[in-house]
């Protein structure tokens, strides 16, 4: 059930008329429709994996009540291990075992020695990665004192699957969530409007931009050995762009869902294309991930290797990165993709330059000269990146670099769908128009508002909704469900 | 929440109206179009179609029987209604639409192939329908079993429209472009003007061979076809147009299949004039792909065509 069908439509109606009308005023009861919610939209993919969800919920629940409530440094410190084993067992169970047995026999196999250890056929459950994290940040955090655990099991139940970021995030923070889940929802018309605009934004993103762009991309990637280089920039710039619209699309979705219920969740991108270099893109680009490993992996590290300077920072980021990177999957290439960005930032710490503070573009209409090639520069680097992400495989990507930089970069793109590509074109530079002119907005649309009388406001609406209606490419799903 | 919802509704409400208005204006739009199959679903549904000799099948007929030539050689009117990448099923759709608003032809020159009997899931060409589906149920039961349009799609205006801006595009350049342009289909017929290309190699880098599975429901259709054709006194001919050999080759169940037309042939009694192993099948020159033939191959296979017919003396006098 992905928001922008027709069951989730119909989901989310009935939900909104009972949350808002039959439930209104009791929070408590309220509650126990978003977990209901959440689950009936969590087992409409598969309801197998709602016992996992339920087992992961109760588990980490008792744990955080247990952590709390003992005096033994030691004794904590065992149930914290329970509830990390638990969270990093169930990643590597469902989503890394077959990767690091293949890579074990793959391995033994460059020495000439063959071992017969069976892969298993395991289906990776939707949102693990995100729930996962959830619950690592509670028990991290209780652990830490720097929240109280939660003792009501249908708001950390709730916490937990939350159904408008259970399936692709964003990875909210129980320190944020969970008191929004502890007191009493009262309807408000302008958080309620900002919701459906930030809605009908992120619509815009993933069918009109990333869905037609992901036609391109499929087909040119899936065709790379056969087309001139030309082809292969202009697949990898539409797949830039794909993988940038359909996820902080989809996260706009999920942020405007949460506010039509009363909720206001973690935001997810801030314009990542408009960074100054490739630090300030990471603090702009999947937030709720990279704060995360920020808060529990990278500043722990850094403080752990601070008497090593430079080095020890250079470690604690590859280290980082290399965690991003195997977030996104069991593959080589996302640890492959995970230490070429952290190698991005050597040439920044080595500089002195990673933890200086880049002068806000926000509220500039026109950018320097230097401002701009930075975006450029960020953008290409970003670019380069992707191959590897959007490969199957390492050498894979290689072969798509080998082909990218040769002569034939300089010939005409072979494309079948040329309207397609100069309409999809023409969305692009929309985007990075309205993205530019509303970078000092919590999303593009966010001021409109504001900004504009009624009759314009709703003409920028329908002219948006007309265009989704007319433009959307449809079929495609989102990329991010597949991590 | 109430001003909330009022708000909802007062904004919803234009979109439901442009929904009926756009939908109407596009769908009208459309029904005036004079290319691609829209040109030979108006000239249908317009009882248009009033040609003595017609052409049927898929797009070996479409692209390989040209009505200019058959007339000018057999001195009848001839129109070619192939129905590019569907089976006989959406095939006789064609048919009994053609028979409700045109008067019945006196000849059908039926193109046969190896896909002729079978049922692909996926609607090929699916705009093609949009302008008909909702007003006439006969498309959208013909239609409502392949993946294509939602149960949405038929109940709801313009809803069917959705993501086809390129549709959209040729509906408004329809009613407000120039009305001053010649169709790609003459009578139906769209002679391919290109040289081999690389659809086969790809084919064959893909799949080591090919089976084509037939569909009993559509063979069943296809013999009471004949049968209502008898009965309506229309004659009936079969054709398979030449085929690239090697494609034939391709296709591991090829003759099986081809066979079952020849026992329709003789059992009905419907001539059959199977050009797969003519010459012309032998060399690349007269095929832009191993299934279709170019307009040198059309014209000269049409020629062939007629002229055995005419040595044959097999249509009826008109």
């Amino acid at each position: 059930m992905v928001f922008n069908s027709l069951p989730f439509v119909l989901f989310f109606l009935i939900f909104f008329f009972l949350y808002w009308f039959a439930f209104k005023g009791n929070y408590k009861l309220q509650n126990i429709l978003v977990l209901g919610g959440s689950y009936f939209f969590y087992g409409w993919w598969d309801w197998r994996f709602l016992f996992l969800l339920i087992g992961v919920s109760a588990l980490n629940f008792l744990l955080g009540i247990y952590i709390d409530k003992t005096e033994s440094t030691a004794r904590k410190k065992w149930l914290l291990y329970i509830g990390l084993l638990q969270g990093i067992g169930g990643l590597f169970v469902f989503k890394y075992f077959n990767f690091f047995v293949t890579s074990f026999i793959d391995a033994f196999a460059a020495i000439n020695i063959s071992l017969s250890i069976h892969t298993i056929r395991i289906i990776l459950p939707l949102g693990i990665s995100f729930y996962t994290f959830r619950t690592i940040s509670y028990l991290l955090d209780v652990d830490r004192g720097k929240i109280k655990p939660c003792t009501d099991w249908v708001v950390f139940f709730s916490y937990v699957s939350f159904f408008p970021s259970l399936i692709s995030g964003p990875i909210d923070r129980a320190g944020l969530l969970i008191p929004q889940l502890q007191k009493k929802r009262e309807f408000d018309y302008e958080q309620a409007v900002d919701g459906f605009r930030q809605i009908l934004w992120g619509l815009f993103k993933k069918l009109v931009v990333a869905d037609n762009c992901a036609t391109f991309t499929n087909e040119i990637f899936g065709n790379f050995e056969s087309l001139p280089a030309s082809s292969l920039l202009l697949g990898l710039f539409f797949y830039t762009i794909q993988i940038y619209a359909d996820f902080s699309g989809y996260s706009d979705m999920a942020i405007g869902f949460a506010r039509l219920i009363g909720f206001n969740i973690t935001k997810n991108f801030d314009f990542p294309f408009f960074s100054q270099n490739i630090a300030e893109f990471w603090q702009r680009w999947h937030i709720s991930l990279t704060s995360w490993l920020t808060d529990y992996v990278f500043t722990p590290l850094s403080i752990q290797f601070r008497d090593l300077g430079n080095r020890g920072l250079i470690l604690a980021i590859m280290i980082n990165f290399l965690i991003i990177g195997i977030w996104h999957g069991a593959n080589w290439t996302f640890v492959l993709f995970g230490l070429l960005h952290g190698a991005y930032y050597i040439p920044l710490i080595l500089r002195g330059k990673i933890f200086k503070k880049k002068k806000s573009l926000k509220g500039k209409l026109v950018p320097s000269f230097t401002e701009f090639r930075n975006m450029v520069g960020v953008f290409l680097m970003a670019m380069v990146g992707f191959v590897i992400f959007r490969a199957d495989n390492i050498s894979e990507a290689f072969g798509f670099y080998g082909k990218l930089f040769s002569s034939s970069m300089f010939s005409v793109p072979v494309i079948s769908n040329r309207s397609g590509a100069v309409i999809t074109m023409l969305f692009i530079i929309v985007l990075f128009v309205i993205e530019w002119l509303g970078k000092s907005n919590e999303y593009a649309i966010g001021d409109i508002g504001t900004r504009f009388s009624k009759p314009v406001r709703w003409g920028i609406y329908y002219l948006l909704v007309v265009t989704i209606f007319f433009f959307a490419a449809t079929g495609k799903e989102f990329i991010y469900f597949q991590f | 929440m109430k001003k909330f919802l009022i708000t909802i509704l007062i904004f919803t409400l234009p979109l439901v109206l442009f929904s009926y208005l756009a939908d109407r204006f596009l769908s009208d739009s459309l029904r005036q179009s004079r290319n691609g199959e829209f040109g030979v679903w108006n000239d249908i549904y317009g009882g248009k179609v009033s040609e003595d000799l017609l052409i049927y099948g898929g797009s070996r007929a479409w692209v390989h029987f040209d009505p200019q030539i058959m007339t000018d050689s057999l001195g009848i009117s001839v129109y070619n209604i192939g129905l590019n990448g569907h089976n006989f099923f959406l095939q006789d759709l064609r048919h009994r639409l053609l028979l409700k608003y045109n008067e019945k032809p006196k000849i059908i020159i039926h193109a046969v192939d190896i896909m002729t009997l079978g049922k692909r899931a996926d609607l090929f060409n699916l705009e093609q329908f949009l302008p008909y589906m909702t007003d006439d149920t006969a498309v959208a039961n013909a239609i409502a079993d392949y993946e294509g349009y939602d149960y949405l799609d038929y109940r709801l205006p313009l809803m069917r429209y959705s993501g086809k801006w390129k549709t959209v595009f040729s509906a408004l350049k329809i009613r407000f472009g120039s009305k001053n342009y010649t169709p790609d289909r003459i009578k139906g017929y769209q002679g391919k003007d290109m040289t081999w290309n690389s659809d086969f190699e790809k084919a064959k880098e893909e799949i080591a061979e090919f089976r084509m599975d037939l569909d009993s429901a559509t063979i069943r259709e296809f013999e009471k076809y004949i049968r209502e054709c008898r009965e309506k006194d229309i004659q009936l001919i079969f054709v398979s147009p030449p085929e690239y050999i090697e494609g034939q080759l391709f296709v591991e169940n090829y003759e099986e299949i081809m066979d079952v037309f020849r026992k329709f042939s003789r059992d009905f009694g419907v001539p059959y004039y199977d050009y797969t192993k003519d010459t012309m099948s032998f060399s690349k020159k007269y095929f832009y792909n191993s299934t279709h033939m170019n307009k040198l191959g059309a014209e000269l296979f049409t020629r062939k065509l007629v002229t055995d017919l005419k040595r044959d003396k097999i249509l009826r006098p008109i």
